[in-house]
């Protein structure tokens, strides 16, 4: 990396580190720790929530998605995103500001009763620790190619930087400094965007190069053939079971609504990031298409080096490190957020639900036990380093089996909201159902957009019939 | 379970169906309140449709682009 860029990429660096031990000053309980003391504006929660969700692993996976497939990756920036967000907006959000809650398990927990709210709660903290260490992994490769640096010093570094205004600052520094991070997202994104486009002649000659690729013009793509992205699948798995679970139900998304400072904030964000997602596609997915273009020798390169080779390609010194600044901004935006949900997961769903005096103020909790717990979230995100390094097919299982849950998850959350009927006995029947329909149809190789889809109708059907069938019945929390 | 039965549909047809439920709720959220606590609960949904409605038909736009 050249002085100046590195020069860039410090001074990013050290403005977010500024920022958030500035905002620690605010934190005086536990409410402002995981709720920033619920004063969030739309558009701070929305920047958020966008740059969250595009984590590093997004911008190199969505363009060499583009470069492999075309521009059917822009999906999940589309049909993956911006309607759950909206229904997610109007609908659900509302409800879970109003309840007070501090978490979607928490939420489950008041409709469907302790149970429920445990294996959730569990099943997502450990989801988001082991997340955390890929995205630690990330960040660590990326060092190592671009700085040359070892293992030994970009996790202390990385988990230090993030680490000081997470702990200190809560869900207020991390939103704030999300702001930043997506600024500087947006514009890394888009510069190479632009220039690319222009070295290409403009979109009539990125069409040129495309002409004997028809395929990468089209973004729902028909039935057969060795597509990722089967219209069933796009239409069916991502836009009405994979999306609306994560955008509903993703403890480290849905919390910074909660700490929204209104409850037309609240709704808004979802629709002001739902409007920023849309844009998303002209930054990592458009340099995909760009890389088939401009890099000599796009016949022979893997997909995951496009967008790196495109940086090398197109960018002067300078600019380099604006880039390099984005990259660190989409990894730490992930870094934070997932390390504070998982903090209050692990505080408010599973220690204080043992420990707390029935009479206290639920939102007094020791601030102390708050900031410990993100920095142990923290400490062992980057523990889990190693082991995903040197057990990557069984970390990718992980994130597999880990992926079984969602439709069931998004059965309950839908059922829990607009069904009164819906009991303990069809949650946890709802669980049993969409999970073994999962694994079974997994076994059977079934493309994983469509396991979605049917694992998701399996566990309506063990809702209805456990809630109609079952010992209890359920109501509105 | 693969939905090849659906092999040589055009990917439109579920567009258009997905879309039309879409639509349907959306018609719902934003319905004119009933009463004082229905415009509670529903009044900040209506001072957003304009915000979603273009969100909507900049979606059908460039899926019907591509």
């Amino acid at each position: 990396m050249h002085g100046i860029d590195l020069a860039i990429v410090c001074v990013y660096l050290a403005a977010t580190l500024a920022l958030g031990l500035h905002l620690s000053r605010r934190v005086k309980d536990s409410q402002d720790l995981f709720l920033a003391g619920r004063r969030l504006p739309f558009w701070a929660i929305a920047m958020s929530l966008v740059v969250s969700d595009i984590g590093a692993l997004e911008m190199i996976g969505g363009t060499e998605g583009a470069f492999s497939h075309g521009i059917a990756q822009a999906n999940y920036e589309w049909i993956g995103c911006v309607p759950a967000m909206i229904v997610g907006g109007l609908l659900f959000i509302p409800l879970f500001w109003k309840l007070g809650i501090y978490s979607v398990p928490e939420y489950l927990g008041q409709r469907f009763g302790p149970v429920v709210h445990t294996i959730m709660a569990v099943v997502w903290l450990v989801f988001l620790v082991a997340l955390l260490g890929v995205f630690f992994l990330a960040a660590e490769k990326m060092f190592a190619e671009v700085l040359g640096w070892e293992r030994w010093l970009t996790l202390p570094l990385l988990a230090g930087l993030v680490g000081v205004y997470t702990v200190g600052g809560g869900l207020g520094a991390v939103v704030v400094t999300d702001v930043v991070q997506c600024v500087v997202l947006f514009i890394g994104g888009l510069l190479l965007a632009g220039i690319g486009l222009y070295e290409a002649g403009g979109l009539s000659g990125l069409g040129e190069v495309l002409e004997d690729k028809p395929r990468h013009l089209e973004l729902l793509i028909p039935v057969g053939g060795d597509t990722p992205f089967p219209w069933t699948g796009v239409l069916l798995g991502l836009g009405l079971v994979l999306s609306p679970a994560y955008w509903l139900g993703n403890p480290a998304i849905v919390q910074r609504t909660l700490g929204a400072r209104s409850l037309w904030d609240a709704k808004a964000a979802m629709i002001f990031g739902a409007g920023l997602k849309t844009f998303v596609p002209l930054a990592f997915v458009l340099p995909g298409l760009l890389g088939l273009a401009l890099l000599p020798d796009a016949a022979s390169i893997e997909g995951a080096s496009v967008y790196p080779r495109l940086i090398e390609h197109l960018l002067p010194v300078g600019l380099r490190g604006i880039l390099y600044a984005a990259f660190l901004a989409a990894l730490m935006s992930s870094l934070d957020s997932y390390a504070n949900s998982a903090a209050t997961i692990f505080v408010r769903d599973i220690y204080l639900r043992w420990r707390r005096d029935p009479g206290q103020d639920r939102n007094r909790d020791p601030l102390w036990l708050g900031r410990l717990t993100s920095l142990l979230v923290i400490v062992a995100g980057a523990a889990a380093v190693p082991l995903a390094d040197s057990m990557g097919e069984i970390y990718t299982a992980f994130q597999t089996y880990m992926s079984f849950f969602q439709g069931p998850f998004l059965v309950l959350l839908v059922a829990g909201v607009c069904w009164p009927q819906a009991s303990a006995a069809g949650a946890l029947a709802a669980l049993l159902a969409g999970i073994s329909c999962s694994a079974v149809l997994s076994a059977q190789e079934l493309h994983f957009l469509h396991v979605a889809f049917w694992s998701a109708l399996a566990a309506g059907l063990g809702m209805i019939t456990g809630s109609i069938m079952g010992p209890d019945r359920g109501g509105p929390a | 379970m693969n939905f090849s039965w659906l092999e040589g549909v055009h990917p439109g047809w579920g567009t258009g169906l997905l879309s039309l439920a879409y639509g349907l709720l959306l018609f719902w959220v934003f319905r004119r309140p009933a009463s004082p606590e229905d415009a509670e609960d529903h009044g900040s949904c209506r001072d957003l449709r304009w915000w979603v409605l273009l969100l909507v038909a900049s979606q059908v736009l460039l899926y019907w682009i591509f």
